[in-house]
């Protein structure tokens, strides 16, 4: 996941820089690129239940057996190529009868998390927060781009879907305590697009879905957990999955198509390549998810420029 | 409204990883790759309806432009 701006390349669009410095957001990365900000991917582990996640060479931690189990990664976003893995172990929903499943203290030992509303041993001014709990280790493998695949496909596998769809308000709450909780900055959701007049909330990565993560957020009152996305291009592939789906059949292959494919298939628009990168995916985020200046009528304004 | 984008330099981020799987995402050569993200970009920049247009950033894994 090098950040290389694309921006650089697309010279012929003159962006312009934001002009007002004052109106950058609060939580703003600028001058701090060498800070390792946490991405957490969220998703909807399938098969966590009889998982073991490999974190690091010496150490292997059992999953927690509840769809609340979350997998986070530290990734830098630097220039420099880090890429740490975190594993944030869940907790038992409230109810659910699960009030013993096992939780890895960062220490090698286990303990025992009851579950309940109040999640235990969460305060940061007691060393027991949820940060406590998360291992972080960095991948020892022999070349680092071996560790972001390596990452990259654990979290797809096993995040390839987004719990916001769930109607369970408390469900959501839950989820966006424990981001925020744990000093999360941002979550990477992989956004998959949905299909052709696919009625939301759509299946397997509709960003559309975001909507119930925001009103949890605003509803914690607790601004600091961003929302970015994460375009995943392992199976099944953010830019083919929803298009294979509405298109011929042949496979994933000649997926970005030439200037005269896509003039053609826009014209047809039923299928193409470049809708399903923006107009059904891409713009879901936009949509789903607020900016702080939504509210201006004025479309020059100068902080998103 | 606050924000709850995430952004770097005002610009919301996206990430684009892509693995060495090349059956997935293929024909990125003769600037199809610019092609697509300059559409992305377009339509964020100059958006057709009310929305305050953005400049996206978009952070592509590193085989991508190793193609």
């Amino acid at each position: 996941m090098l950040p290389v701006v694309f921006g650089a390349g697309l010279a012929g669009l003159a962006l312009r820089e934001p002009a007002d410095a004052s109106c950058r957001d609060g939580r703003d990365l600028r001058g701090e690129d060498e800070r390792a900000a946490t991405v957490h991917l969220i998703g909807r582990p399938n098969r966590w239940s009889r998982t073991r996640l490999k974190v690091s060479s010496r150490e292997e931690i059992d999953m927690p057996s509840t769809k609340k189990g979350l997998a986070c990664f530290q990734s830098s976003v630097s220039a420099r190529l880090r890429v740490w893995v975190a594993v944030a172990t869940g907790f038992a929903p409230s109810g659910s009868g699960r009030s013993r499943h096992r939780r890895n203290d960062g220490n090698g030992s286990r303990m025992n998390d009851p579950g309940g509303t109040v999640l235990t041993r969460r305060d940061l001014s007691i060393g027991g927060s949820l940060r406590g709990h998360v291992r972080l280790e960095r991948l020892r493998h022999s070349s680092e781009a071996t560790a972001i695949r390596n990452t990259i496909q654990l979290t797809a596998r096993h995040c390839s879907k987004i719990p916001t769809r769930q109607t369970s308000r408390s469900s959501r709450d839950n989820h966006t305590e424990e981001l925020t909780t744990a000093g999360v900055d941002f979550i990477a959701a992989v956004g998959r697009g949905h299909r052709l007049n696919e009625a939301p909330p759509g299946c397997c990565g509709d960003l559309r879905s975001l909507t119930g993560l925001v009103d949890a957020i605003q509803a914690r009152n607790d601004l600091r957990l961003k929302i970015a996305v994460l375009f995943d291009l392992t199976l099944p592939a953010s830019l083919a999955d929803k298009k294979e789906l509405d298109g011929p059949p042949g496979g994933f292959g000649g997926l970005l198509q030439s200037a005269v494919q896509h003039r053609r298939l826009l014209t047809a628009a039923t299928y193409g390549g470049y809708q399903y990168f923006w107009d059904y995916n891409l713009k879901s985020y936009f949509d789903a998810v607020p900016d702080a200046y939504h509210t201006v009528q004025d479309r020059q304004s100068p902080c998103h420029l | 409204m606050p924000t709850t984008r995430f952004k770097i330099d005002s610009r919301p981020v996206i990430f684009e990883f892509l693995d060495q799987q090349r059956f997935i995402f293929t024909n990125q050569g003769n600037g199809n790759s610019q092609r697509l993200l300059h559409y992305a970009r377009q339509q964020a920049f100059w958006p057709d309806t009310a929305r305050i247009r953005v400049s996206l950033s978009i952070r592509a894994g590193y085989s991508w432009i190793h193609r």
